[in-house]
């Protein structure tokens, strides 16, 4: 193994766990991968303002 | 903190002032109701900050659709510091017949006159100082798109906070006041809140007022009866206080209105024009599918304006390889605008692809690495990438048709066709929703008044093929092509969306014949006047739709794709497979435990061994749709083969898997039908679980897998064998007969 | 006695009375359908239902079933 290989194996380890606690943390808002609560769409007023409001 | 409410009609600029006034992004449509829940923002710019909430758009206070009672709760409960009552100038009449019932409660208030500009526009004006003076209250003359004089409109409503606002009925004057008077006294004796409010709807026998007040609400009836039974309307209250506003705003408040010209009768406005073509009795429906055609033709098409086929040596030309700029914009004619954002997104991703895959080599990578960095995790990124611009060219229409209102006629338009299949005109715009995301358009249904009937449309929003949904479709239509000569992707694609929309309006049919049965809703809806989306906000809508899409690429996609890699590249004993030992991996083990399941959809036992992919996959779009084709760029360098050259990114997985597994044309086009169909993707289960309700929700989600499994089903058995379509068509005839049968049988049993 | 779905495009006619009842009867009062309220019908849609109607100043479409309710003078 190289230092390369290492680099990437790091690299990809704290990818894969930063993403996973991002998509945690978004659930637990009670954002779900789409739509509602999310800024991301833009429909996203039609969810109503349930998360603003606590 | 202050809380301030947003009161007005549907389309009367609520959610742009709300916009204005907090700076939010939040989506605005030109069509009635589009915010149906209430929403909160901050306003900034006071000496301390003010909740703003944004209420759904109502007519009246009455207790017949969910809004209004949203609304009417929402004030009456939470007892916002101040209303600001948002007016739509150009049509002051019926936006102040809310007003009246506002004025009813004791909570200060605000009016912004919207839109003014327009009406000066028209050569109309009106008398502000005068208006203002015959309502009691402040009036603040605003143009929410222009944000002019909004700080105006808040200074107005900090100085009504300080002055407390008696509630006033302009009913007190009608024959009325006295039956109004009575109970309102009878009320304030009861020590209840808003007395006034609550008497005017117990004198109109409001079904929630009259059952949390009885005793009054009989007191008044009999006061009714006995003096009121004999005039106009015969004790009929309701007529009579809907009546009485109206005659009040003609009489005091309409006069300080100056009309140019009579309009609308005699002369036509822009608007008006407009309408005489797009909703004209002949062309207005074939003008609505030659747009419809324009857009798909416009985002998926190789061929523009069919110049390559008009023009037989230009086509010749384009069909000549020519470097990478020539096949950007030109393939057997000139590309769509969609095609050439594609391409130059392909090349974009096939560059960095490349470059990364060069840099790692020389840096002396272990291969196994590479192969997961190059062939697994980028590789699946890349090819649902390339489809983000015809899905954001796409979505652009979309946005365009429902800003300028021309969905709210399309709506009109179709009614009668929609009523045919027991869903109202009203369906029309959450289903159209559907093809940018089925989330916001299952939410969308909320303005639908009848529970079944929305219930019914939720259930069916997903076979309106969302964006997600696309490159599934445009790989495996590309894929097809290149088998079958003369036909092309963009025909396929088109036909699929057509397959999504005819089995929705099978399902509704036989959804409200049988669980949910009812008639269409009535369908009462203003049309509001055409006007030019603004170029920013549709950016907006544009960078937001961009962002998710990006953002989703980049975690849950990013996330399957290097699980797809792991489990296609190593065993059970967490042993190293490689490309040549995928039948050995976990994914392969899996795959093929559930690949029968498949089998009469044409994409199970029947494919050689590498045939699991599809099964595979199919699984893995129940996570996110756009993993159907993240798998197959994922899986594609493992099962062997090289990808072919000049073919498309996406596509060219999708050959490879057709030549490696030996799968049908039928059952290709059977597998897009199941991804389509099937189980949406999790967030859109979330969402229909939210509104269907948790008991109808097993239903639903059996509902879907059985569509989708039964419709495949038909198109794999009639794609391989012709003649099954009279065995499908017997079973059909079989079932709307038993469908009529328990129709006529239930007609009567409700009829007894 | 005319009913507002009996009217030909083109044709002004005074409102009289709302019969119907319940959710129907009341969006047609708010929207302004009260008797004494003007209305010329504008249009039909392409397959002759429903209607578009002004009055008031605005554009309202609404079914034959739900005009058919309104008598007009």
């Amino acid at each position: 193994m190289k230092p390369i290989d290492y680099i990437i194996i790091g690299g990809i380890a704290i990818a894969v766990a930063g993403i996973v606690i991002y998509l945690i943390r978004q659930k637990k808002k009670g954002k779900t991968g789409c739509g509602c609560g999310c800024n991301g769409c833009p429909h996203a007023d039609k969810c109503g303002a349930k998360t603003d409001n606590e | 903190m202050l809380t301030f409410a947003l009161v007005g009609n549907p389309n009367a600029g609520k959610t742009t002032l709300f916009n204005a006034l907090t700076g939010s992004t939040a989506h605005v449509g030109n069509w009635p109701g589009v915010t149906v829940d209430k929403r909160v923002g901050t306003y900034k710019k006071s000496d301390e900050p003010i909740d703003i909430v944004d209420l759904p758009g109502i007519y009246s206070l009455s207790p017949y659709t969910p809004e209004e009672v949203i609304a009417r709760n929402f004030i009456l409960d939470e007892r916002p510091d101040c209303l600001i009552n948002i007016i739509d100038a150009t049509n002051l009449e019926r936006n102040l017949y809310l007003t009246t019932q506002l004025m009813e409660l004791d909570v200060p208030m605000v009016v912004a006159l919207n839109m003014t500009d327009a009406l000066d526009k028209r050569g109309d004006h009106i008398d502000v100082k005068a208006l203002e003076k015959r309502i009691g209250f402040p009036v603040a003359e605003i143009s929410a798109l222009k944000g002019d004089n909004i700080d105006g409109l808040m200074t107005r409503a900090m100085e009504a906070l300080k002055t407390p606002r008696k509630a006033f009925s302009v009913l007190k004057e009608s024959a009325l006041g006295s039956a109004i008077s009575n109970a309102e006294i009878a009320l304030k004796l009861k020590e209840v809140e808003a007395p006034l409010f609550h008497a005017v709807k117990l004198v109109e026998k409001d079904s929630i007022e009259v059952e949390t007040h009885p005793a009054e609400a009989r007191a008044a009836e009999a006061f009714i009866k006995e003096n009121l039974i004999n005039d106009q309307f015969n004790g009929d209250t309701e007529a009579a206080i809907a009546d009485a506003r109206y005659k009040y705003i003609t009489k005091y408040f309409s006069s300080t209105l100056t009309r140019a010209r009579k309009y609308g009768y005699d002369e036509l406005s822009k608007s008006d024009k407009a309408d005489k073509v797009l909703t004209h009795k002949w062309a207005g429906i074939p003008i609505f599918l030659m747009i419809m055609f324009a857009i798909f033709h416009m985002t998926f098409s190789e061929n523009f304006l069919y110049l390559g086929s008009i023009i037989p040596s230009f086509g010749e030309w384009c069909a000549v390889e020519g470097g990478a700029a020539k096949t950007i914009f030109f393939a057997t004619g000139l590309n769509s605008p969609g095609i050439i954002f594609f391409n130059a997104m392909e090349l974009l991703t096939g560059s960095i692809g490349e470059g990364l895959a060069a840099g790692l080599e020389g840096l002396g990578t272990n291969p196994i690495l590479l192969s997961l960095l190059i062939d697994g995790a980028w590789g699946g990124i890349a090819s649902v990438l390339s489809f983000l611009p015809q899905i954001l060219v796409l979505f652009l229409f979309f946005s365009i048709l429902e800003d300028t209102g021309y969905m709210a006629r399309v709506a009109f338009m179709l009614d009668r066709i929609f009523r045919r299949f027991g869903v109202s005109g009203r369906a029309f715009m959450p289903m159209i929703m559907g093809f940018g995301c089925s989330v916001p358009a299952m939410i969308n249904t909320r303005t639908m008044a009848d529970e079944k009937e929305r219930q019914a449309t939720v259930r069916v929003i997903p076979f309106f093929s969302c964006g997600a949904k696309l490159p599934i479709l445009l790989a495996i239509s590309g894929a097809i092509a290149t088998r079958v000569d003369g036909l092309n992707a963009d025909l396929i694609t088109y036909g699929m969306y057509l397959l999504g929309i005819v089995v929705a309006l099978i399902s509704l049919l036989m959804m409200r014949t049988t669980t949910q049965r009812g008639e269409a809703s009535p369908f009462i809806m203003e049309l509001p006047a055409y006007h030019m989306p603004g170029f920013r906000n549709l950016m907006l809508h544009l960078w937001d739709k961009a962002k998710h899409f990006i953002e989703k690429a980049f975690t849950i996609i990013l996330i399957s794709c290097i699980a797809i890699w792991f489990l296609s590249n190593f065993g059970w004993s967490w042993n190293y497979v490689g490309e040549e030992g995928m039948d050995q991996s976990i994914l392969a083990s899996i795959g093929k435990l559930i690949q029968p399941i498949f089998t009469p959809l044409g994409f199970g036992s029947q494919l050689n061994e590498n045939g699991w992919v599809f099964a595979v996959a199919a699984i893995l779009g129940l996570i996110a749709k756009e993993d159907v084709i993240a798998a197959f760029g994922a899986l594609a360098a493992c099962i062997g083969g090289t990808l072919a050259n000049g073919m498309e990114e996406g596509v060219a997985e999708v050959v490879l898997m057709m030549n490696a597994t030996g799968i049908s044309n039928a059952a290709l086009v059977s597998f897009i039908a199941f991804n389509m169909l099937t189980i949406p993707c999790f967030a859109a289960v979330a969402t229909a679980r939210g509104e269907i309700g948790k008991e109808k929700f097993k239903w639903t989600l059996l509902f879907w897998v059985v569509v989708s499994y039964l419709v495949s089903t038909i198109v794999y058995t009639v794609g391989v064998a012709v003649w099954m379509i009279a065995i499908w068509a017997a079973a059909a005839v079989f079932v709307a007969v038993g469908i009529a049968l328990y129709n006529r049988y239930m007609d009567k049993k409700e009829r007894k | 006695m005319k009913l507002l779905s009996q009217l030909e495009i083109g044709e002004k006619a005074v409102v009289k009375a709302v019969n119907g009842e319940g959710a129907v009867r009341r969006r047609l009062f708010d929207m302004g359908i009260t008797p004494g309220a003007e209305i010329y019908l504008r249009k039909k849609a392409p397959l002759g239902d429903p209607i578009e109607i002004s009055l008031r100043g605005y554009e309202l479409t609404l079914r034959k079933a739900e005009a058919a309710n309104v008598e007009m003078v």
